[in-house]
């Protein structure tokens, strides 16, 4: 218990840090950059960087129930600017925070108070997907350049896109829509229920699923199982309502603490063991989920995820220890990932205008055009719907002798861009 | 009076940001104030009362993107709408009384709230309602005075609060207020003198309700947006902290309940990582050395 | 005791986290039984003692304040105990797998729940109809003053109700535990079940309170069966139905 208390207390002070004297710590900041000089390209001054600050909003949920998620796109985010010395293109990058919590107006408020109070150059964050699009119209008419962090809602990569707004995340479409093809074809199962809790990213997952599936030639076997969102509740009906003898599998859109109660009760009552296939969108059997249920897991379910813990890339493996050597122990997550794609987005395009953010137009034109190899493989920005292509992994939950349970990459679908216009 | 003057003197000097806190929180006195009718003066503690805050809130947002551009018409809008959910509300929940009041009403609130959530044609579930236009000034919008700035705004709703808080003063204060207050304290006795109470209260009731729906509807233009949290049991205890906080029975404490509550959590939540803690430790404070709430500090000084 | 205590599902969530912290370092899933009780019932004595004592006399709405700002004290002190991350612990050993009886099927698990939620419940019963504490307790919540003047310890009798309450709450916190998951936040959606089938059952009576969970329990399955999406409100609607035709619950006394 005690490291995870001390790895808490270690991000708060942090969190503080940055919030009340981050001035005061630059130079020293920029000092041990020097000293850690990770080989990047960026050459620091002994002085550190000497043009004006760069301030970025990050809105993310640090109480409520999506704490955890904020938690770890933050850490992945510290961890991408400490590697660069908190600077790029000459301009020291001091992090504001704001808690996104919630309820919209609450986002909403945090997300004023950063550019309003704060001044900041830049937003980032959001992890619920109603907070992303409720302030969607504000920043777009500020044209105030932001990163979606994690928030997935197709729309914001098709109807309300902003050349002020891009995701470094995912479209609730990706992760599932090869999974399709995949059951149906690769897998040969042609009968599936689907199982979801019933909001907007369960409902664009699986019809993102439906699509392709139908399309190759399966069978949707209803009625589903649509769960209440969250569902505080006893998960029992909603397992027992799997239709276990008429199906090959189910496809399943679930995350957090839904899928744990999910989870657990489906292993207890037997329903897991007899079913051909558990498949559904990562998210479902994710680690923290995994952490949570441990030997209650789905062994060899098959879900597609744009990242997988044990992902054989240098990028990752590097990723993987490093985060868990900063963090005192707490395992990488795919949130953590995308916190730390963002951070590395926005030094790219800082280094690309050589600080240069008056001309927003630029500085958005930089954003899109930053691509590296990211933990996750490649990562670049589709110029139609300002979202980030990525590769979808194909993973099967197993129990790794090292990792422990986790999700091992069995098959992959490069280049998976959203299909807005 | 001076306290109206200084809060009219906010957007010639604050930072945009606090322009925009304090119109939130005015919204918030609003509704607070409606809820204290029934809180303090009819004696009817409601848990539900976001159930009228959020459909005005949805009536005003459905009306404003059905191309109804007008600012008269969208406060009604939500006034009434919430007024006839209120009506319902009110003659099945007051057959009850105390923690059973509270609970009905919450209830209520609840199932309004599923609603918002599954009615997924009319309201887009979770995601909510967003975009909402604010209404156009004719004749202002030459002086190029718009509800889209955020002064202007501001003073609508100082306008709107205060206008609230004269016809809720005086309400109270008329005859139909003593009687409520009558019925407050002893009910059988009022009913034995031929007041129809289950009416009055029932009046009361439905008028809060209206009350809510009104700020609702600010809510809404202010926001931009209508979601189903606007309905949910949080928002309900927050106003009845404002209210308590505040101190019952008089509207300019729940009023300035309300300022207290939005400005102790934003700048708590800005400044302490651990916020919700400092907030419960001020709640429990408040309890503890102001029993009476902020106004029973002013009466005592 | 006429009491609105918010902070009883924070009492549910502190039992829930204990047996959490007692499996992870024992592995002993009976040994949290015991111990979350007594912790809870030692916080639920001084809270009582130190705080609710004095607000007993100024009604209901203080108490809704001063016990939710307990609410939010508590969910912090969790949150920064042990991070906002959901947790989990497996059911006891031979508990974990399920049971077929006739064409249904359970897990064991929640077999074992539902019989010691009927031993407790029968012991409540038992100690609110026959002990002399339940005598006391019975008189002190109709007529407090009439107690008092009979010679009863009322503020004793009180910090005991309130830390047996308190304890009450940490068992179900630590029965739940397995059954669904850990996280700061389980306080709030447990908190107003429980003030639902307290309310159901009518206030002051403890069969009540008993007879509403299974209104409620009842009403919850087959909501979750009927209309998924709706069972929270189907709860709701329950509610409100009885309190229509029953203004003071199934069998609370009619004021």
């Amino acid at each position: 218990m005690s490291d995870e208390i001390e790895d808490y207390l270690n991000w708060k002070l942090a969190g503080r840090i940055d919030r009340r004297d981050f001035l005061k710590l630059g130079v020293s900041a920029a000092g041990i950059a020097l000293v850690a000089a990770c080989g990047g390209s960026n050459t620091v001054g002994p002085t550190g960087p000497t043009g004006p600050e760069f301030k970025l909003g990050v809105v993310l949920p640090y109480s409520g129930v999506y704490a955890e998620l904020g938690n770890s796109i933050t850490n992945g985010m510290r961890m991408y600017f400490d590697s660069v010395g908190n600077q790029a293109g000459n301009r020291k990058i001091t992090v504001v925070t704001a808690d996104e919590q919630v309820a919209l107006a609450d986002a909403v408020a945090a997300t004023k108070k950063v550019v309003e109070q704060d001044g900041v150059d830049m937003v980032a964050g959001y992890v619920s997907s109603p907070n992303a699009a409720g302030n969607r119209n504000y920043l777009d008419g500020l044209k105030m350049p932001t990163l979606i962090a994690n928030a997935g809602v197709n729309s914001l990569s098709r109807a309300a896109k902003s050349p002020f707004i891009y995701r470094t995340s995912f479209s609730n479409w990706q992760p599932s829509h090869p999974m399709g093809t995949y059951v149906a074809e690769k897998l040969g199962k042609k009968k599936i229920q689907l199982v979801y809790a019933k909001y907007g990213a369960g409902l664009e997952a699986v019809a993102a699923f439906k699509e392709t599936f139908t399309g190759s030639g399966g069978t949707i076997v209803g009625p589903d199982v649509a769960t209440p969102f969250p569902n505080n509740g006893d998960q029992t009906p909603f397992v027992q309502a799997i239709q276990t003898d008429k199906i090959d599998g189910i496809y399943c859109f679930m995350s957090g603490t839904d899928a744990v109660t999910f989870l657990k009760k489906a292993a207890e009552l037997g329903t897991l063991k007899k079913l051909g296939l558990v498949s559904g969108a990562g998210f479902f059997v994710e680690q923290d989920v995994l952490a949570a249920i441990t030997d209650a897991a789905p062994d060899g379910a098959i879900t597609g995820l744009h990242w997988a813990l044990p992902l054989a890339n240098k990028e990752n493996q590097d990723f993987v220890s490093k985060y868990s050597k900063k963090f005192s122990g707490r395992q990488a997550d795919v949130f953590a990932v995308q916190g730390f794609d963002t951070a590395r987005v926005i030094v790219e395009a800082l280094n690309a205008v050589k600080g240069n953010t008056t001309n927003k137009d630029a500085f958005m034109t930089a954003i899109a055009g930053v691509s590296f190899k990211s933990p996750r493989g490649d990562f670049k920005f589709d110029a139609t719907t300002n979202n980030v292509v990525q590769t979808i992994y194909v993973r099967k939950t197993v129990k790794d002798p090292k990792l422990g349970w986790t999700n091992q990459v069995i098959d992959q679908y490069p280049g998976v861009a959203d299909p807005g216009k | 009076m001076l306290l109206a003057l200084a809060l009219a003197s906010i957007p010639l000097w604050a930072p945009r940001f606090w322009i925009y806190i304090a119109t939130q929180a005015l919204i918030f006195a609003i509704f607070a104030m409606s809820l204290d009718l029934l809180v303090g003066y009819a004696g009817l503690p409601s848990f539900g009362h976001a159930a009228f805050y959020g459909v005005g809130a949805y009536a005003c947002a459905l009306l404003a993107l059905g191309h109804v551009d007008g600012l008269v018409p969208l406060l009604l809008a939500g006034m009434l709408g919430a007024g006839a959910a209120a009506l319902p509300i009110g003659a099945l929940s007051l057959r009850t009384s105390g923690i059973y009041f509270l609970m009905l009403t919450l209830a209520f609130a609840q199932m309004l709230w599923g609603l918002a959530v599954n009615w997924t044609s009319l309201t887009r579930g979770t995601d909510g309602l967003i975009g909402i236009p604010r209404p156009a000034l004719p004749g202002l919008d030459t002086l190029n005075v718009s509800l889209y700035d955020r002064g202007p705004f501001f003073f609508l709703c100082l306008l709107v609060a205060i206008a609230v808080f004269v016809v809720l003063e005086s309400l109270v204060r008329s005859p139909f207020g003593k009687t409520l207050e009558g019925i407050r304290e002893n009910d059988r006795r009022m009913r034995a003198l031929g007041f129809p109470t289950f009416r009055y209260r029932l009046a009361a009731f439905v008028l809060a309700g209206m009350v809510a729906g009104i700020a609702g509807s600010l809510a809404a233009m202010s926001n931009g947006f209508a979601t189903p949290d606007l309905l949910y049991w949080t928002v309900s205890g927050l106003a009845l902290i404002a209210v308590v906080v505040g101190g019952t029975r008089s509207f300019i404490g729940p009023a300035l309940g309300a300022f207290l509550v939005l400005f102790a959590q934003l700048g708590l939540s800005t400044y302490i990582d651990r916020w919700e803690l400092a907030l419960g430790a001020l709640f429990i404070a408040f309890v503890l050395f102001l029993p009476r709430g902020l106004v029973g500090l002013v009466r005592r000084a | 005791m006429d009491v609105l205590n918010l902070a009883h599902g924070s009492f549910y969530m502190i039992g829930a986290y204990t047996a959490y912290t007692v499996v992870m370092a024992t592995q002993n899933f009976w040994l949290a039984l015991l111990v979350a009780p007594v912790l809870l019932a030692v916080i639920g004595a001084a809270l009582e003692m130190v705080f609710f004592r004095r607000l007993y006399r100024h009604g209901h709405l203080p108490q809704v304040l001063m016990t939710f700002g307990f609410t939010l004290v508590f969910v912090d002190l969790i949150r920064s105990r042990f991070g906002p991350t959901t947790r989990a612990i497996p059911p006891p050993p031979g508990l974990g797998g399920a049971v077929h009886l006739a064409t249904a099927t359970f897990s064991s698990y929640s077999l074992f729940v539902l019989g010691i939620a009927i031993v407790i419940g029968a012991l409540l019963v038992i100690g609110w109809r026959l002990t002399r504490l339940g005598v006391v307790l019975r008189a002190g919540v109709s007529d407090k003053e009439m107690a008092g003047l009979l010679g009863i310890d009322l503020p004793r009798t009180f910090t005991f109700t309130f830390a047996f309450g308190a304890a009450l709450a940490g068992l179900a916190g630590v029965i739940a535990a397995p059954e669904f998951a850990i996280y700061p936040g389980m306080d709030a959606n447990v908190l107003i079940l429980a003030l639902v089938v307290v309310v159901i059952g009518g206030l002051g009576s403890i069969e009540g309170a008993l007879l509403g969970a299974a209104v409620i329990g009842l009403g919850y399955v087959i909501g979750s069966t009927l209309f998924p999406q709706f069972a929270i409100g189907l709860i709701f609607a329950l509610m409100a139905a009885v309190l229509i035709i029953r203004p003071s619950g199934l069998l609370g006394r009619r004021s």
